[in-house]
């Protein structure tokens, strides 16, 4: 398991990368769009960890705004799994729930992602390291 | 067979605890009635996962994650805990 990027629920992408260029962040690769996941998103990096920036593509499917409506920022840590299924299984073992996935990503070019609640409500995403 | 009519009438039903939950996680009083999650804008995708891990705790059951869609409501809840107790 790799540590990857911490994603960032936030309302304006431009607005949050450019607050953190004083702490040296940049934008790493494009903007995307992933209708599958209803987000838009952007990573960036800079002087601390790889961060994601997040938005809702709509606000009829809230993705991101129950987060930022708890104060939430910085709301999920993503690392990479080279098998994606037994880690699924070993989190839930733990009382885990997977809240999202395996779905392919747009982010990481279609790879497969997901997302699970550990019991004190924390969201990891875990991707596979090998498309799926 | 023993008497357990005591112990019952202590103990707190399913439907009492689970609403005292959501009492708690809504911070607000529901009174009698009915818990939709239809009705309730602050009802959102992460506030249900908080009510069902929870309610998980509380009475010592698992649900399965097929089962999320359909826990929407108070009444979804206690059925579902009833079924896990009868096993």
């Amino acid at each position: 398991m790799r540590f990857h990027h911490i994603g960032v629920a936030c309302a304006d992408i431009a607005r949050e990368l450019a607050l953190l260029t004083p702490l040296g962040y940049a934008a790493e690769g494009n903007l995307f769009v992933d209708p599958g996941l209803g987000v838009r998103g952007q990573f960036a990096t800079g002087s601390g960890p790889r961060l994601e920036f997040l938005e809702d593509l709509s606000p009829e499917r809230a993705v991101i705004a129950p987060w930022r409506a708890r104060g939430s920022v910085m709301y999920h840590q993503a690392y990479e799994v080279a098998d994606l299924s037994s880690t699924i299984s070993e989190l839930r073992e733990a009382g885990a729930k997977l809240t999202r996935g395996p779905t392919p990503a747009v982010a990481f070019g279609g790879r497969e992602v997901a997302f699970l609640t550990l019991r004190n409500l924390m969201l990891v995403e875990f991707i596979a390291t090998i498309p799926g | 067979m023993p008497d357990t009519t005591e112990i019952k009438s202590q103990t707190p039903d399913v439907e009492t605890t689970i609403r005292s939950i959501f009492e708690t996680l809504f911070s607000r009083s529901f009174s009698a009635s009915p818990i939709e999650r239809a009705e309730m804008d602050d009802w959102d995708s992460l506030k249900h996962v908080e009510l069902i891990l929870v309610v998980e705790d509380e009475f010592g059951v698992r649900f399965d994650e097929s089962e999320f869609p359909e826990l929407d409501s108070l009444a979804a809840f206690v059925q579902a805990v009833e079924r896990c107790q009868r096993g």
